[in-house]
C-alpha cells in the first residue's frame, strides 16, 4: 500500500511539470513580446519590466528560460497583479477558500445524488425508471450550467423568493453563530445546485453501468448458488464493488466543477477563484490568469491522487500488494 | 470436523435406505434465442445420479454440458430462454419452473456446484472465510461459524494453519482458489455436487491433486457428483458411470468400464481414439468440429463427422437402451449386419442380440 | 462456461452484418484468418438499424432542423440580429415571437442566426478532434512501446487540466478569432478520441484478418488504413459526435464569459446579456439556453444511437434483472469491442 502510494506520488510529479511546460509553451505563442506575454497588456511601471526579465532571465535562450520559469513557478514566485495592488499569491488565496467550498459541496451532493440514482434502477425494477434516469443522464450532460444557474435565479430566488439572488453573503448583518451557517446554506444552495449537474450525470451514469457490469460477473452466480437472496446479493456483492470505479470518476468530476465554477461564480457574483480568473482576463493580466490555471492544475492533481489512495485503501486487489 | 462427520453418518442412512434416484432429469430441452436463430443448446436429455453415486457428463466444447448442468440448479438464462421442456427433479423435488424463492430453498443442502474457472466465481473483494460464512446455515454463534469454515477448508484441502479464511481470492493460487471454491460448496452440505470442468484451468499436478479431494470427499460424505469434463481421462479416474453428449443430445450412456472397453457410438469410440495413449493404429479419429447448434438438420447429429453415415442416418435417431442398461444413439445398434461390415468395433461381444428398440422421448 | 460459449458465439458471428465478423474476430474460425472486407452491404444495414433506434430519429430530426435554420437563416430571420427592430425589452409573443433585447433588437434573429456557429463550431471541433484523436491513438496502439507511452503521457497532461479552463485560458491569451477557438476547442477535446483509437488499434492489430494481411505481404499503409481503421473507427466516431455537443457547450461558455468571436451573434452571448436582466426581464435567458441544451442534446442522441447501432452487445442501460444480466453475459462472445459508455473516463493504469 505504500509502495502503491509512493509510485502514485511519483507519477503525478511529471504529470504537474508538464502542466508547467504546457503554460510556458502557451507564453511562447502568445502574440507580442515575452514580456508582454508575461505581464499582459495591463499597464505596468517599466522598473517591473525590468524586475520580470530579469527573473525569467528572458534575455537567455529559450531551454534556459524554461528552466527558470520552472524555478519562479516553484517557488510560488507568481507575480505581482498591478489590477489589485496585490501579489498574485494573495489574490489567490483570498480567493482560493471560496471556491473550494463551493466545489466540495457540489462534488459532495453529486456524488450522493448519483450513486443513489445510478442504483435506482436495481433497487426498483422496471422500464420506467430505468428509462427516466437514462433519460436524466443524457440530458445532465446537456444542459448549460450556467443557463441552468439563471433559470435556478428567476423560479427560486425571484419568483419564489426561498433564496438569495447572487453572492456569498448579505452585504450587511450578517448572522453570526447557528444562524450564520444557515444563511451560508442559504447562499450556497442555488450555485451548488447549477455546479453539481453535469458532476450528478457522470456520477450516475458510471454507476448504472458499473452496476450493471459488477451483475454480470460469475461471483453473483455463486452467491445466487448459496441461496442469498436478491437483496442480499445487491448488498453484499453488488454494491461495494460496484463503488469502485465511481471512486474513481470522482477526482474527475471534481475537476470539472474547478471548471464549471468560472460560470457559475459568474452567474450567481460569488467571490472566488472564477470570478478573479475572468476579472483578470477583462483586465488582461496574465501573471494572474497562468497562476490561477495552475493553481487549479495543482488541486486537481492532488484530488486525483487522493481518490487513488482512496481506491487502493478499498481493493483489497491493491491494499495488499 | 466431529459436526460434519455427525451429518455424514446421518446423510449416508438416508441414502442408504432411500434407493430411488438423487437426480432424474427427463427430457430436458432447452432453446435459446440468440437474435433471429434459435440455438438448441440440450435436445431431449435424460439423465439420472444415484444418491453417492459419481457420474461423469462428457463432451466437447460446446456441446450443451454446462447447458445442462445450469439448468439442473436453475441458472437459465431467463430472457433468451425460447423453450424449456422436460423434468428436473432434484431429492424428490421438481426444480423447473419454480420461482426463485423457492428455488432457493430446493437448492439449499441438495446441491452445489463448483466452476471451471474459480478466480472468476469468487468475490475478488470479500476474504474467503466471509464468502464461505454466507453459505453456512443462518443462526449459527461467531465460534461456530468460525469453526465450520475451518473444517470445510480443511475438508477441501487446505489446512487451517494457512490462514486461507483470512486472505482474498487474489493471494491464492488457481488450485487453492478452486479448493476455497469446494470448501464453499460443502458449506450448505449437499447431497449432490456438480463439479463443471473443475480441473481444466488447473495444473496438471494440481488437477490430480484436487480430484483425489474430490474423491476422497465423495467417498468420506457419500456426496454425489456429477462431474462435467471433456476429458476422458478424469472420468476414467473418477466416475462410476458415463453420459457422452454431442451437440445438445447423450448419444451414450454406460458405466465406465464398459464404455472404455466396449464403445458403441462412433463418437465415442473416436473420442477414445483421441486419447493419445489409446490410439490403435489405423483407426478413426475426430475431424472437424462440432455443427453449430442454431443449425441443425433432423437427422443424427453426428452423421457429418461419422465415418460410417449412411442413408439411414438422415431420419431422426432414438437413444436405443439395451438390456443391460447401456445406451447409444446410433442406427449400427440395430443390425450387427451393419456393425460386422464396418468391422471396427470390439471382436468380443457375445450378447449381439438386436438391442430393444426402446424409444426414451 | 467460456468453453460452451464458442458454438453460440459462431453462430452470432454468422450473422449477416458484415463488418461485425472483424469486431468479433476470435469467433471465427480458424480458416478464416484473411478475407478481404466486403464493406458497402455493412453501411447500409447500419443505416437501416440506425433509423429504427428511438435516439436516432430523435437525433436527425434534431439535427435536420437546427441545420436547416442555420442555412436559411437570412430568409426566414425577421429582421437582421444586432439591428434595433423595436423598443427595448418588448415581452415575447407579442409581434416579436421571442421579445426584444436591451437595444431593441429581435431577439428570435439573434436565436437564428445563433445556431449558426453553434453548428458551425460542434462540427469543425468534433472533425479536427476525430483526426487528431485517431493520428495520435492510432500511432501509439499501433507502435506501443515508447510512442505510446510518450504520446499517451501528452493525453493525459491534457486530460488533467479541465476543458473549459483550458479553452479559457487559451483563448485570452492567444485571441478570440473564431478559428482559434475551434482549433483550442478540438485541442481539448481530442485526448478522448486518441484513447479510443489507441485500445482499438491495440486489439486490432493483433487479430487474425490483421495477422493475415501481414503475412500475405501488404505493407503499413494498406494494413493501417484498409484493415484497421475501418474496423477500429466506429466507437471513435461515436466518441465524437458526444464531443461535439461538449463542444457547442464549450463555446456557449466561453461567449458567455466573453471569449467567444465578438463578430458572430450565439446563444451563449444572448446569455451573458440576458444575466443583467434576471430580475426584470428573465425570459430573455430562456431562449437561447433552450437552443444549446437542444443542439447539445442533438449531439448526444447522434451518438448514442451509434453506439446502440455499432455496438449491439453493449448492454443497453435497460431494465436488469439478475436472470436478464446473466442472459446476456451468457450468449455474449468473447472479445467484442468494450462499449464505448462503459469505459472510465481517466484511463488507469492497472498496477
Amino acid at each position: 500500500m505504500i509502495l502503491y502510494a509512493l509510485r502514485r506520488l511519483v507519477q503525478a510529479i511529471p504529470l504537474f511539470l508538464g502542466v508547467l511546460f504546457l503554460m510556458f509553451l502557451l507564453l511562447q505563442l502568445t502574440p507580442g513580446s515575452p514580456i508582454q506575454a508575461i505581464v499582459g497588456r495591463y499597464p505596468v511601471p517599466p522598473e517591473y519590466r525590468r524586475i520580470i526579465v530579469q527573473e525569467y532571465h528572458l534575455d537567455q535562450s529559450l531551454p534556459e528560460r524554461f528552466v527558470y520559469w520552472l524555478w519562479n513557478m516553484l517557488h510560488g514566485n507568481l507575480g505581482y497583479s498591478f489590477g489589485s495592488h496585490t501579489a498574485v499569491t494573495s489574490l489567490i488565496f483570498s480567493a482560493l477558500p471560496n471556491t473550494l467550498l463551493l466545489v466540495v459541496c457540489g462534488t459532495i451532493l453529486s456524488m450522493v445524488v448519483g450513486i443513489f440514482l445510478g442504483f435506482l434502477p436495481m433497487l426498483i425494477r422496471g422500464r420506467f425508471v430505468d428509462g427516466a434516469v437514462s433519460m436524466g443522464v443524457i440530458t445532465g450532460f446537456a444542459i448549460p450550467t450556467f443557463w441552468m444557474g439563471q433559470i435556478l435565479i428567476v423560479v427560486f430566488a425571484l419568483k419564489l423568493k426561498l433564496f438569495p439572488v447572487s453572492g456569498m453573503s448579505p452585504l450587511y448583518g450578517a448572522a453570526s453563530g447557528f444562524g450564520g451557517i444557515l444563511q451560508r446554506l442559504q447562499y450556497l444552495t442555488l450555485p451548488v445546485l447549477a455546479l453539481s449537474i453535469p458532476a450528478l450525470a457522470n456520477i450516475t451514469r458510471v454507476q448504472q453501468q458499473s452496476a450493471l457490469e459488477t451483475l454480470g460477473n460469475d461471483y453473483i452466480v455463486t452467491a445466487e448458488l448459496k441461496g442469498l437472496s436478491g437483496g442480499q446479493i445487491v448488498r453484499r456483492h453488488v454494491l461495494r464493488n460496484s463503488l469502485l470505479p465511481v471512486i474513481t470518476v470522482i477526482g474527475y468530476s471534481f475537476g470539472t466543477s474547478m471548471a464549471g465554477t468560472i460560470l457559475i461564480e459568474r452567474v450567481f457574483g460569488w467571490p472566488g477563484i472564477g470570478n478573479l480568473l475572468i476579472l483578470s482576463i477583462t483586465r488582461r493580466t496574465n501573471q494572474t490568469i497562468i497562476a490561477l490555471t495552475m493553481m487549479a492544475a495543482a488541486i486537481i492533481i492532488v484530488v486525483n491522487l487522493v481518490t487513488d489512495l482512496i481506491y487502493g485503501a478499498l481493493d483489497p486487489r491493491i491494499r495488499v500488494t | 470436523m466431529s459436526s460434519t462427520s455427525a451429518d455424514t453418518s446421518t446423510f449416508s442412512s438416508t441414502a442408504a435406505e432411500d434407493d430411488a434416484k438423487l437426480l432424474e432429469v427427463r427430457g430436458l430441452t432447452v432453446h435459446l434465442n440468440v437474435r433471429d436463430r434459435v440455438v438448441k443448446a440440450a435436445d431431449n436429455v435424460n439423465l439420472e445420479v444415484g444418491a453417492g453415486e459419481c457420474v461423469g457428463l462428457v463432451g466437447e466444447s460446446g456441446s450443451g454440458k454446462t447447458m445442462v448442468a445450469r439448468t439442473i440448479v436453475g441458472l437459465l438464462p431467463t430472457v433468451r430462454l425460447k423453450c424449456c421442456d422436460g423434468e428436473v427433479v432434484l431429492d424428490g423435488t421438481e426444480m423447473l419452473g419454480l420461482p426463485s424463492k423457492e428455488l432457493r430453498r430446493a437448492r439449499r443442502g441438495r446441491v452445489s456446484m463448483i466452476f471451471q474457472e474459480p478466480t472468476s466465481y469468487l468475490n475478488p473483494t470479500m476474504r474467503i472465510g466471509t464468502q464461505i460464512a454466507e453459505a453456512l446455515p443462518s443462526g449459527l454463534g461467531r465460534m461456530e461459524v468460525e469453526d465450520r469454515i475451518k473444517a470445510l477448508l480443511a475438508q477441501a484441502g487446505l489446512p487451517p494453519g494457512l490462514g486461507i479464511e483470512r486472505r482474498y481470492p487474489h493471494q491464492l493460487s488457481g488450485g487453492m482458489k478452486q479448493r476455497a471454491m469446494i470448501a464453499l460448496a460443502l458449506a450448505s452440505n449437499p447431497k449432490l455436487l456438480i463439479a463443471d470442468e473443475p480441473t481444466t484451468a488447473l495444473d496438471v499436478t494440481v488437477q490430480a491433486q484436487v480430484l483425489r479431494t474430490l474423491k476422497h470427499l465423495h467417498q468420506e460424505r457419500g456426496m454425489a457428483i456429477l462431474l462435467i469434463t471433456h476429458d476422458l481421462g478424469v472420468i476414467a479416474e473418477m466416475c462410476d458411470r458415463v453420459y457422452v453428449m454431442y451437440a445438445g443430445e447423450i448419444v451414450e450412456a454406460a458405466d465406465t468400464m464398459s464404455l472404455f472397453e466396449d464403445p458403441r457410438h462412433p463418437y465415442t469410440r473416436m473420442l477414445l481414439n483421441s486419447l493419445p495413449h489409446k490410439r490403435h493404429e489405423g483407426e478413426e479419429v475426430l475431424k472437424g468440429s462440432i455443427p453449430d447448434l442454431s443449425m441443425l438438420g433432423s437427422g443424427c447429429r453426428f452423421m457429418p463427422r461419422c465415418p460410417h453415415a449412411s442413408e439411414v442416418c438422415r431420419d431422426e435417431q432414438p437413444l436405443r437402451v439395451r438390456t443391460d442398461g447401456r445406451a447409444a444413439r446410433c442406427v449400427l445398434e440395430d443390425s450387427p449386419a451393419d456393425r460386422a461390415a464396418s468391422n471396427k468395433g470390439p471382436q468380443h461381444r457375445g450378447d449381439d442380440a438386436p438391442a430393444s428398440r426402446a424409444v426414451v422421448r | 462456461m467460456a468453453i460452451d460459449e464458442a458454438p453460440i458465439a459462431e453462430a452470432l458471428a454468422l450473422e449477416g452484418v458484415a463488418g461485425s465478423r472483424y469486431t468479433q474476430g476470435g469467433a471465427g474460425s480458424a480458416e478464416e484468418t484473411y478475407t478481404p472486407p466486403g464493406r458497402m452491404q455493412g453501411v447500409l444495414s447500419w443505416i437501416r438499424r440506425f433509423f429504427r433506434t428511438q435516439f436516432g430519429i430523435a437525433a436527425v430530426v434534431l439535427i435536420g432542423a437546427l441545420t436547416l435554420m442555420a442555412l436559411l437563416a437570412p430568409v426566414i430571420s425577421p429582421y437582421i440580429p444586432g439591428d434595433i427592430a423595436g423598443p427595448a425589452l418588448a415581452p415575447p409573443f407579442g409581434h416579436f415571437v421571442f421579445g426584444t433585447d436591451a437595444i431593441g433588437a429581435d431577439v428570435l434573429s439573434t436565436f437564428i442566426y445563433g445556431a449558426r456557429v453553434s453548428l458551425l463550431v460542434g462540427a469543425c471541433s468534433g472533425l479536427i478532434a476525430l483526426v487528431l484523436g485517431s493520428v495520435f491513438g492510432g500511432l501509439a496502439g499501433y507502435l506501443g512501446g515508447a510512442t505510446d507511452a510518450v504520446l499517451m503521457r501528452i493525453a493525459e497532461l491534457f486530460m488533467v487540466v479541465p476543458t473549459l479552463i483550458l479553452a479559457v485560458v487559451m483563448v485570452a491569451l492567444l485571441g478570440e478569432n473564431l478559428v482559434y477557438i475551434i482549433v483550442i476547442i478540438s485541442l481539448s477535446l481530442w485526448p478522448q478520441e486518441a484513447r479510443i483509437a489507441r485500445s482499438q488499434f491495440l486489439t486490432l492489430r493483433e487479430r487474425d484478418f490483421v495477422q493475415g494481411a501481414r503475412v500475405h505481404g501488404f505493407r503499413w499503409p494498406h494494413i493501417v488504413f484498409k484493415e484497421i481503421l475501418p474496423n477500429a473507427i466506429a466507437p471513435v466516431i461515436v466518441q465524437v459526435s458526444l464531443d461535439a455537443g461538449s463542444a457547442i457547450l464549450l463555446y456557449s461558455g466561453l461567449a458567455f464569459l466573453g471569449l467567444g468571436d465578438p463578430a458572430l451573434p450565439s446563444w451563449g452571448t444572448m446569455l451573458t446579456n440576458a444575466q443583467s436582466y434576471l430580475t426584470t426581464d428573465p425570459w430573455l435567458s430562456v431562449f437561447p439556453g433552450i437552443g444549446i441544451l437542444l443542439a447539445v442534446l442533438s449531439f448526444n442522441f447522434l451518438g448514442h444511437a451509434m453506439n446502440e447501432v455499432m455496438n449491439p452487445r453493449s448492454p443497453r442501460v435497460s431494465a436488469l434483472s439478475l436472470g436478464r444480466r446473466m442472459a446476456t453475459r451468457l450468449v455474449a462472445p468473447t472479445g467484442i469491442i468494450e462499449p464505448t459508455l462503459s469505459e472510465p473516463l481517466i484511463e488507469r493504469s492497472s498496477p
